[in-house]
């Protein structure tokens, strides 16, 4: 017990300053640092709407689990680094990281002057300042905006593996870490695919719309159309 | 394998994505060598007081392109919107990388108060003149189409619909009809003669929701479905 205490301290207290050692830290350039930032970013973000869509950790842990494996893999394979330990966005010791995970989860109050460069964090506050401001909206946030943001995964890696695959290619740490990142990648195919919502929205004029109010036009111009409109399929019910 | 998969997310966002014919491309623009040279110490836009040399200098969009191709700023207008000076930052390359496409507002929460208010006030300036679209209000109107488009609408009488929700609905003329909210989101229209409404022509997705039980029901039915799917069993 000692012996924990004693490394959460020296945890804690360790600060090693980011990006000591080139302009670009653990990545070879800024699209490098982008297209993983932008990864980290989105599937927490989909991570904290499934926790709190649903109520339920096991859910988002099944999410979490899954596709861990692809930072942790993408940090050893890809950048070199040893051990999950370490965060390549700001070198933090991972005590130091889980900290500010629980100390936002016990609070639930996002604090607007963090760090932008902490993409965890950011996500986390992000999606409870979407729910804290919008309580009344969460069906809305849940049944919709959450496969707006399950979409934005699947671009962000998309635009990672293809960044790794010009990087990488052929060598055989590509080869490990598209073995190891297989399951996860699955996953969020996966959930992609279950989006209800995937419709073309084109037919909306938002220009005529944004200049005349957003209501009388869109209207008019936008009769109803043989288009689905799919809810998602825990809401169907049989009338 | 993994390369169909991927193949086929690539495929499905472009299904997915909306008003613009043309799927999300980032127009060209000046980058760092047009404005400085390497050595040269440029002023942080999102930084009191910080200078940062050239080569670690990047060009932001204060609004992001993103964010106006997502409010149907397509082709030209997109085009004069990624070299309009108005709406380029010199910034730290780090800062810009992590703010992705953020809306200003959001951003500017991460910022001290002086530049907050910078932010905030030259993008509503921008927004406007583009007619780019808040979040909520892209929402709103996502809702409108959800509410109004689609065969299938369902009568669902006043008196079924969930009480905690019933004393929520307000009411719109729009054209000829009578679009029905709870809060900002249509959910369909009236159906009744004058003010007498008797019943709510809800869309599809809005009917279960609008005679639910309770949230906490949603919630174990949201869990449900995400768990089958997360375990691969849909």
């Amino acid at each position: 017990m000692r012996a924990l205490f004693t490394f959460l301290f020296i945890s804690l207290n360790m600060h090693i300053p980011a990006f000591a050692e080139s302009t670009y830290g653990n990545f070879e350039d800024a699209q490098q640092y982008g297209s993983f930032y932008d990864f980290v970013y989105q599937s927490n973000v989909v991570e904290s709407y499934l926790l709190e869509c649903t109520g339920d950790r096991s859910v988002a842990y099944k999410f979490a689990f899954a596709t861990a494996p692809i930072s942790n893999s993408y940090k050893r394979e890809i950048l070199g680094l040893n051990g999950i330990a370490k965060d390549p966005f700001t070198n933090k010791p991972l005590s130091r990281r889980l900290w500010d995970e629980v100390k936002l989860a016990v609070t639930r109050k996002p604090d607007p002057q963090k760090n932008l460069s902490e993409p965890v964090l950011m996500a986390q506050m992000e999606v409870l300042r979407q729910f804290n401001d919008h309580q009344e909206q969460k069906d809305t946030l849940c049944d919709f905006v959450f496969w707006d943001e399950v979409t934005h995964l699947a671009e962000a890696i998309d635009t990672l593996m293809r960044d790794v695959r010009n990087r990488q290619s052929g060598s055989s740490a590509l080869i490990e870490f598209e073995k190891e990142a297989k399951v996860g990648l699955e996953v969020i195919d996966r959930l992609f695919k279950a989006n209800p919502n995937r419709i073309p929205l084109r037919r909306i004029d938002m220009k005529t719309n944004a200049q005349s109010g957003p209501l009388d036009t869109t209207l008019q111009n936008e009769q109803p159309e043989s288009l689905p409109v799919v809810m998602p399929p825990y809401l169907k019910k049989t009338y | 394998m993994l390369i169909s998969a991927l193949v086929c997310l690539t495929y499905s966002a472009e299904v997915f994505a909306s008003i613009c014919e043309e799927k999300f491309s980032r127009p060209s623009y000046k980058t760092r060598g047009f404005y400085c040279t390497p050595g040269q110490m440029v002023r942080d836009a999102y930084e009191l007081d910080r200078e940062i040399a050239c080569e670690e200098m990047e060009v932001d969009h204060l609004v992001s392109l993103r964010q106006a191709w997502d409010s149907g700023v397509c082709g030209d207008d997109l085009k004069r919107l990624a070299n309009d000076p108005r709406n380029l930052r010199f910034t730290y390359w780090q800062t810009n990388r992590a703010k992705g496409y953020l809306q200003p507002e959001v951003f500017a929460k991460t910022r001290s108060d002086a530049i907050a208010r910078q932010v905030t006030r030259d993008a509503e300036v921008i927004m406007s003149e583009y007619r780019i679209k808040t979040k909520s209000q892209l929402l709103s109107d996502r809702f409108l189409f959800y509410a109004t488009s689609g065969s299938k609408h369902i009568r669902i009488p006043l008196a079924s619909i969930n009480e905690s929700i019933r004393n929520r609905l307000t009411y719109r003329k729009v054209g000829e009809k009578t679009v029905v909210y709870v809060g900002k989101r249509a959910v369909g229209y009236a159906i009744g003669v004058g003010l007498a409404i008797e019943a709510v022509m809800a869309a599809g997705w809005a009917a279960d929701w609008l005679t639910s039980p309770s949230q906490d029901a949603q919630m174990k039915k949201r869990a449900e479905y995400f768990r089958s799917v997360l375990e691969g069993e849909k």
